[in-house]
């Protein structure tokens, strides 16, 4: 340790030094493969911005500082070539480049690098690739197109939350998310959803604030190799975004602005609706009255189309209408949803300037009614490079974005829940006027009386909940970040800080009712509808400010032999505070109705003040050596000190190493020239700690926190007195680390001179110590204790292929790409007698587990019994029957991902397609379940509902071993209104999460320049486009989108969908002006 | 030197950042959330209502329903479970949660109390983690005692405590009521005040608490250690012990606004004021066959005015509403009636106190020939306790309706004096049961389990383990599942151990 520091101080001393600066005159030429003079290549002095072109015999002079000089030369669809001056002439032959592996990428911390000497994979996609489907979010862009990554996006709208977890999933407790880098600088990717699957409110998440046009690329880095530089936060790889910057100009002359307007108009609807039984409508007729008006089931009587009258009897009147099947009745409620986005930048920049300005508006009307979404954001970067061999920049972004979102879940504001509780005879078109009495749930009758006129006895009018249960979120965010740095020869050191600061309001209304229904006869009374009102306001601050102090040194050792030096040192602060305050109706409640403030509280507010700080510091070191353009390799090794874990712990170093070997580059002739043209195989490994969340390893401590029972609570200070109980999770200062080891192998071949370009990698990863709260027995006083608690694996392949079979030099060109994931995920092992462990939250019944030897993620519920492949049914009712415990039934996670699209392009005009797919996994579909419960499920219509022998089914004999075979028949209503419906078997709600998606398709138009040649504009443009346009799932599943979560983008319970907000469908047209 | 060299190259690159010093930088890991050390005042009162909340809500429901003063609304199905006499480990995860959380905080208040010499606050401790001590293994037998409340580090990070027999849990509870008592004995100046939420500080009444309890746990071993119950029984009478006596009653009374709900009612309110809970017929029956006017105080009446119960378990179809009667607010039964708010939750009343003196009589352990006298005096208690409700319910005193009740003739009312000393237990714990309707369910329960009275319970027409009674609660699956030192499973059917019939 004491070794290294020394090595960072001496190679910081080495780049001070003090350089001469008389100058001479290089003189050079530049050839093309044929050995023809090349003009207009671009010649740069390298590691300044003095350059100039090649005339037309190829010949360039530049004035030059006396000493060892480099001259970097550029030209199209050739290799950039680094050539070191010599008697003060150069010589160049430029070589014909691959233009898919080659070329420069951004690497970690913002750094350009070439691609061809990376040891890891990375993938990158540029805007155009990236806005091809015109999707809202930067990060649903992407999806299809980086092997390695599984992204889902929950609702595919605006504003919705998008996960990105790469090469698997590695911690139980913490976010599995990529780090989402935007220039060089973390951004705070925080989830926008209520902590609560069951009745989520979902805003969104951090990641989805970066407008898609603002873009220039996305660069992926899949795993720990390629980010072991940002230390903890980049161990789950990193997605690096680098915005639109302005262009230098160096043709002398004085250079315009290039503006750029595009208008996209977008119109959504639902993708995917749960699907009804046709045969049976509103009742029950195996239990109770056969015609309760009120009821929610569908479990009455067959269709026969005859006039019935429906609902309450109101002031002597009744409603009627036939009873047959509604089709289409759910998309009776939903609204189409439209968003225009407008997008104006201005950009520009001379030799030794430069600078950008955009501004992006979102205005949004979501499908469910009332809901919306509007964004706006501003963009300014400018850099400037100063006389002194200083230079600087900046990098600001302003967003503000305002939207309300409906809540998904349980509980009378749910409108998911509200809605599938309407029979599938009631016409849901005809409870849209909350001003009839027949749909209203709060009128004043004549003797002053609040009454509801609402057909529907359990649930409340659809229309009502989605006006008055009110959740809205504000966000006010600037993120960006300011560079200085000197820059002399081959010496280059800058300070960066960079900054995301959050301020985020959260508010959720509930309304105050006290209704009796209107109709008083036998089905209603029993069911006032009562709320006491509630409000609700989380007020989030969060900033993240990180400081980077860089030094690199490039030295050329001799003609074939060369590296690179970088030391750094990273400050990372993390400041969160959250101020919540809660009027909740279950224990308190408003005075006056539709007051939404905290002085209208019957009893004390509850209000909690949350405050997390999190630090790190690090230095860090990597040293990079080439040969002959053809061997790289590449060491790195960071230092981190964390203040998360205690002194002892908190210090942890670790190294890594990649090489890469451009094999062609030993190749020559005909094979080179025209079957591989290009090819590297790269290897690489890396470890990347991570540290724990704030206050883990902290013992319990003491607060005044509500005193809980199953569903009510006592909130101190009780009659005036304060009461201070201890907490239920401690931890321990012992905490260690966590660590992941990564190994990776990987080739880059292109064919046929690019005409099939392919890229594959094999990784292993392994991480140690995860961190987690266990459970602990409440004998011991608490619940829960941090704790290092196991091991968790991820192996798989990645591949991406490109291919053109049709390339013309009239201007037809048609490709075709996929990518194919594949990630096999295992708990290894965890500590102290634990066999799983539980991910996020769970439900009476159900819950996501991490489970030794299985996958992360697997669902752990009651199912049906099987002996040898049989169900085993109770003899006497025919239904089969409850395991006696939970059982393991398999994972959210997809055993593979691929993805297949289309280019096809003709002059201006130009094809794309997208396919994915997502393959093998699970998810919990309470919508299944409760239709089932209802009789709405199409499943429910199975035999007539006449009683049937269960399939294959056995009985156990006694309590013996024997089973015999079944024939005692069961009601179908029994099975689904009480065995499902009362969640004894929560497995069966769990439906094959397969998929095929239509993820994007577009076509646009570039109109070409001839015709407004002597105009304003400098290029015009035009498309239309779908994304997330067509849904293909498995046979089965009659129910959800599988991408729908209830979990948000953060958290790790996913695959579950608590009546989650619908995914959509979206589709469009876009025009892009450029003056 | 080493570490100098590399703190020094670190704050050297830090310094330049404005960053004063590393370590200072890096120590922002205490929780700001959380307090560290509470204080004894707050401590108390945090505990005092985790037993509150055990007592008043998963106790009181689940001993209701099992001594048959309260069946599942056939409507509704919260507590299907246990008419079924079929609950799942979890059912009981709420009460075995926070009946440890509560001894775990008297744990934390008893240390912090040493710590500062605070002698009474050590005593309440003492004294309540015995009394939470005692519910925990009369509910689940054998349960993890001396290893318990040890999970943190400071406490010795015992993650896995042993089971203890429910014999060493009963010496253990007896052991602290005995330490208690020589730290109440003392004149300490420091007293609690208001955050004591059962007496306000008040010592003189701990002391009867302390007695009364003491009396209470050895008779809960009548049946099991009779010699050691007795011969304890007798030197606690020895060293003439005061017990609660009217007015000394151990409650903690709740409705102070809507946050601090009596918890039966917050937990009707957060199931959506559903009215799960309704009377079970055992009990109004019976107490309609006596002419009891505590119907009036315990429950609602029907829409047609009288009582009428619901048959324990009936769960065949859904009678109309208002055709049987609910428990009444004044029991915090009534879900949708506000009133229900202030309702107290008991932990140790007078009328329990007197019926257990009233025992001890009766076996002839001590004061010999005053169990008559003592059998009237608790039933006058009980009427005592509810005196207000009575004159609103009845527009009758206390006094009136007690003489009212005695006179009318019924059944377990007229003390065998003369009887033999079972007979006299039937009616004393008889009469216990029809005290203690839906406002101490849990110990009425135990009751029933330690003696078989009363006699006239059924089985629940929905059980599905055939003619037999829950005789215990279940282990939770916290514990199963996480503790290398659970003992198994325990059917419901299982007794605990002074359980003998």
């Amino acid at each position: 340790m004491k070794r290294l520091c020394l090595l960072f101080v001496l190679l910081l001393s080495a780049g001070i030094q003090v350089f001469a600066q008389n100058t001479h005159t290089a003189t050079g030429k530049v050839t093309d493969e044929k050995g023809q003079g090349y003009p207009g290549a671009g010649v740069t002095l390298k590691g300044t911005h003095t350059g100039t072109v090649t005339d037309v015999n190829g010949d360039f002079m530049l004035d030059v500082p006396d000493g060892d000089n480099i001259f970097v030369i550029q030209a199209v669809g050739y290799q950039t070539a680094e050539v070191r001056e010599a008697d003060q002439a150069v010589n160049v032959k430029l070589q014909v480049k691959s233009k898919e592996l080659e070329g420069t990428v951004v690497t970690a911390l913002a750094m350009n690098r070439e691609k061809r000497e990376l040891g890891y994979n990375t993938t990158t996609v540029n805007a155009e690739e990236l806005t091809a489907g015109q999707n809202s979010s930067a990060l649903t862009d992407l999806q299809g197109k980086v092997a390695g990554a599984d992204i889902t996006s929950s609702t595919g709208g605006p504003g919705g939350s998008t996960r990105i977890v790469l090469r698997g999933e590695k911690s139980i407790l913490k976010d599995n998310n990529a780090l989402i880098i935007v220039d060089g600088v973390i951004t705070n990717n925080y989830d926008r959803t209520l902590a609560n699957p069951l009745s989520q409110v979902d805003f969104g998440n951090g990641a989805n604030d970066i407008d898609p046009d603002e873009i220039e690329s996305i660069t992926v880095l899949e795993g720990p190799a390629a980010s072991a530089l940002y230390g903890a936060a980049g161990a789950n790889g990193a997605v690096m975004i680098t915005t639109k910057a302005g262009k230098h100009n160096t043709s002398g002359k004085k250079s315009k602005m290039d503006i750029t307007y595009k208008a996209t108009y977008t119109q959504s609807d639902i993708l995917k609706y749960p699907q009804m039984q046709s045969q049976f409508g509103q009742g029950a007729i195996y239990t109770g009255p056969v015609d309760d008006r009120g009821d929610n089931f569908s479990w009455g009587p067959a269709f026969d189309n005859q006039l019935k009258p429906w609902g309450q009897v109101i002031d002597g009147k009744q409603q009627v209408k036939p009873y047959s099947f509604e089709p289409n009745n759910l998309q009776q409620f939903y609204n189409h949803g439209n968003d225009l986005n407008n997008f104006v930048s201005l950009s520009g920049g001379n030799d030794l300037s430069t600078y950008y300005l955009s501004i992006n508006s979102v205005n949004s009307d979501g499908v469910t009614p009332n809901t919306f979404y509007n964004k706006y954001s501003v963009r300014f970067n400018a850099t400037t490079q100063l006389s002194n061999n200083f230079y600087s920049s900046i990098n600001v972004n302003y967003i503000n974005s305002y939207s309300r979102v409906e809540q998904s879940g349980q509980g009378q504001g749910g409108v998911l829940q509200s809605l599938l509780q309407v029979p599938t005879d009631i016409p849901i078109s005809q409870l849209k006027n909350l001003n009839s009495k027949f749909n209203s749930m709060d009128y004043i009758d004549t003797a002053g009386i609040h009454r509801y006129g609402y057909f529907g006895a359990y649930s409340p009018n659809p229309f009502w909940v989605a006006d008055y249960y009110d959740n809205r979120d504000k966000t006010d965010r600037v993120l960006g970040d300011f560079k200085i740095g000197y820059k002399k020869g081959d010496f280059n050191v800058f300070e960066r800080v960079g900054v995301d600061g959050t301020d985020d309001v959260s508010s959720y209304k509930t309304p105050q009712i006290n209704s009796q229904s209107a109709d008083q006869s036998i089905y209603y009374p029993s069911y006032p509808v009562i709320n006491t009102g509630g409000y609700q306001q989380n007020n989030y601050t969060g900033l993240r400010a990180y400081s980077d102090l860089i030094g690199t040194y490039t030295h050329t050792l001799s003609e074939n032999f060369g590296m690179t030096a970088l030391v750094g040192n990273n400050v990372t602060m993390i400041h969160d505070e959250t101020l919540n305050a809660y009027i909740n109706p279950a224990s308190n409640g408003l005075v006056i109705p539709s007051f939404y403030n905290f002085t209208n509280n019957q009893g004390p507010v509850y209000v909690t003040n949350p405050v997390l700080d999190h630090r790190t510091y690090a230095m860090y070191a990597d040293v990079k050596f080439n040969y002959q353009r053809e061997l790289y390799l590449d060491l790195t090794g960071r230092n981190e000190w964390s203040s998360t874990l205690a002194p002892g712990n908190n210090s942890y170093f670790y190294p890594g190493a990649n090489a890469a070997w451009v094999f062609t580059e030993r190749l020559h002739g005909n094979f080179k020239d025209k079957v591989l043209d290009y090819g590297k195989v790269r290897i690489g490994t890396a470890g990347v700690s991570s540290d724990a969340l704030p206050y883990a390893n902290n013992p319990a401590g003491y607060t005044q926190a509500p005193i809980a029972t199953g569903f009510g609570n006592i909130q101190p200070p009780f009659n005036s007195v304060p009461a201070y109980s201890i907490g239920s999770t401690f931890g321990a200062s012992t905490l260690k680390p966590e660590l992941t080891r990564e190994y990776e192998v990987g080739a880059d071949l292109s064919f046929l001179k690019d005409r099939i370009v392919t890229s594959f990698t094999y990784y292993n990863d392994f991480t140690h110590n995860l961190i987690t709260a266990i459970p602990v027995p409440p004998s011991t006083g608490y619940s829960s204790e941090y704790t290092n608690v196991g091991d968790i694996s991820n192996k798989g392949e990645e591949l991406s292929i490109r291919g053109t079979p049709i390339s013309t030099k009239y201007g037809l060109k048609w490709d075709i790409f996929g990518t194919y994931t594949h990630n096999v995920n295992d708990v290894e092992s965890l500590n102290g007698g634990v066999s799983q462990l539980a991910v996020g939250s769970t439900f009476q019944g159900m819950a996501i587990v991490a489970a030794v030897g299985h996958p992360y993620g697997t669902f752990y519920a009651s199912d049906i019994t099987y002996w040898n492949g049989h169900a085993v049914v109770d003899p006497t009712t025919g239904l089969p029957v409850p395991t006696s415990k939970p059982v393991l039934r398999g994972s959210f996670l997809p055993k593979f991902q691929a993805s297949w699209g289309t280019d096809l392009s003709y002059k201006g005009l130009k094809l794309h397609a997208l396919f994915v797919t997502k393959q093998g996994g699970q998810f919990y579909s309470e919508n299944k379940a409760l239709m089932d419960f209802l009789g709405s499920a199409p499943e429910t219509v199975a035999n007539n509902r006449n009683p049937y022998v269960w399939q294959n089914s056995v009985y156990q004999v006694g309590t013996t071993n024997n089973y015999l075979p079944n024939t005692t028949k069961f009601s179908p209503y029994n099975y689904y209104a009480n065995e499902i419906g009362q969640n004894d078997l929560p497995a069966q709600a769990l439906v094959n999460a397969s998929y095929i998606k239509l993820q994007e398709l577009s076509l646009g138009y570039k109109i070409p320049q001839k015709y407004y040649k002597n105009t304003i504009f400098g290029s015009l443009e035009a498309g239309l486009f779908g994304n997330n346009l067509i849904l293909w799932t498995a046979k089965s599943n009659k129910y959800d989108d599988p991408e729908e979560t209830s979990s948000g983008a953060i958290g790790n319970a996913q695959g579950f969908n608590y009546n989650a907000r619908p995914s959509l469908r979206n589709y469009g047209a876009y025009i892009k002006v450029m003056f | 030197m080493k570490r100098n060299i590399r703190s020094g190259v670190v704050c050297l690159m830090l310094a330049a950042l404005g960053v004063s010093s590393c370590k200072k930088f890096l120590n922002v890991n205490t929780n700001p959330n959380v307090v560290q050390t509470a204080t004894v005042q707050t401590l108390l009162p945090a505990a005092q209502l985790l037993v509150g909340s055990s007592v008043g809500v998963d106790l009181q429901i689940d001993g209701s329903i099992w001594a048959q003063y309260w069946t599942q609304d056939p409507g509704a199905s919260q507590y299907r479970s246990l008419e079924q006499y079929a609950p799942g480990q979890d059912v009981f995860l709420t009460p075995w949660t926070n009946l440890y959380a509560a001894a775990e905080n008297f744990f934390q208040l008893y240390k912090l109390a040493d710590s500062q010499k605070k002698k009474q606050y050590m005593a309440i401790s003492l004294l309540m983690k015995a009394y939470t001590f005692q519910l925990i293994t009369d509910g689940w037998g054998d349960v993890p005692y001396r290893q318990a409340l040890k999970g943190q580090y400071v406490d010795s990070n015992i993650l896995n405590p042993k089971y203890d027999s429910q014999r060493v849990v009963y010496n253990g509870i007896i052991a602290d009521i005995d330490s208690a008592n020589k730290l109440l004995s003392t004149t300490d100046p420091v007293t609690p005040g208001t955050d004591d939420l059962i007496y306000g500080g008040k010592m003189a009444q701990w002391k009867k608490f302390s007695n009364t309890l003491k009396l209470k746990v050895y008779l809960r071993m009548s049946q099991v250690s009779p010699a050691t119950a007795q011969a304890g029984i007798a030197a606690l009478y020895a060293s003439s012990p005061v017990f609660i006596g009217v007015g000394d009653d151990a409650f903690i009374g709740y409705g102070y606004n809507s946050a601090n709900k009596n918890p039966l009612y917050a937990e009707e309110s957060g199931l959506g004021y559903v009215q799960n809970l309704v009377a079970s017929a055992t009990c109004i029956d019976s107490m309609n066959s006596n002419n009891d006017p505590r119907l009036n105080i315990f429950y609602d009446t029907t829409a047609a005015g009288g009582f009428s119960g619901i048959a324990q378990g009936y769960e065949k179809a859904t009678p109309a509403a208002g055709s049987f009667s609910i428990p009444s607010s004044y029991v915090g039964g009534n879900a949708q009636s506000a009133s229900s708010t202030n309702a107290p939750v008991n932990l140790m009343t007078s009328y329990e106190s007197l019926f257990l003196q009233a025992e001890v009589s009766a076996r002839g352990w001590a004061n010999p020939g005053m169990d008559s006298s003592l059998f009237y005096q608790a039933i006058n208690a009980n009427f005592n306790y509810y005196s207000t409700q009575l004159a609103s319910a009845t527009g009758m005193t206390a006094a009136a309706a007690d003489a009212a009740y005695l006179a009318g003739g019924g059944y377990w009312v007229t003390y065998p004096s003369a009887g033999s000393v079972t007979q006299k237990l039937s009616y004393i714990i008889t009469q216990k049961w029809f005290a203690m309707c839906g406002n101490q369910g849990f110990e009425a329960w135990s009751e029933w389990r330690r003696t078989g009275y009363p006699t006239f319970f059924v089985y629940s027409q929905s059980s599905i383990i055939g003619d037999n009674f829950p005789k215990r609660f279940l282990y939770p699956t916290t514990e199963s599942t996480t503790n290398s030192n659970y003992p198994g499973f325990a059917p419901t059917t299982t007794k605990v151990w002074w359980d003998l019939l």
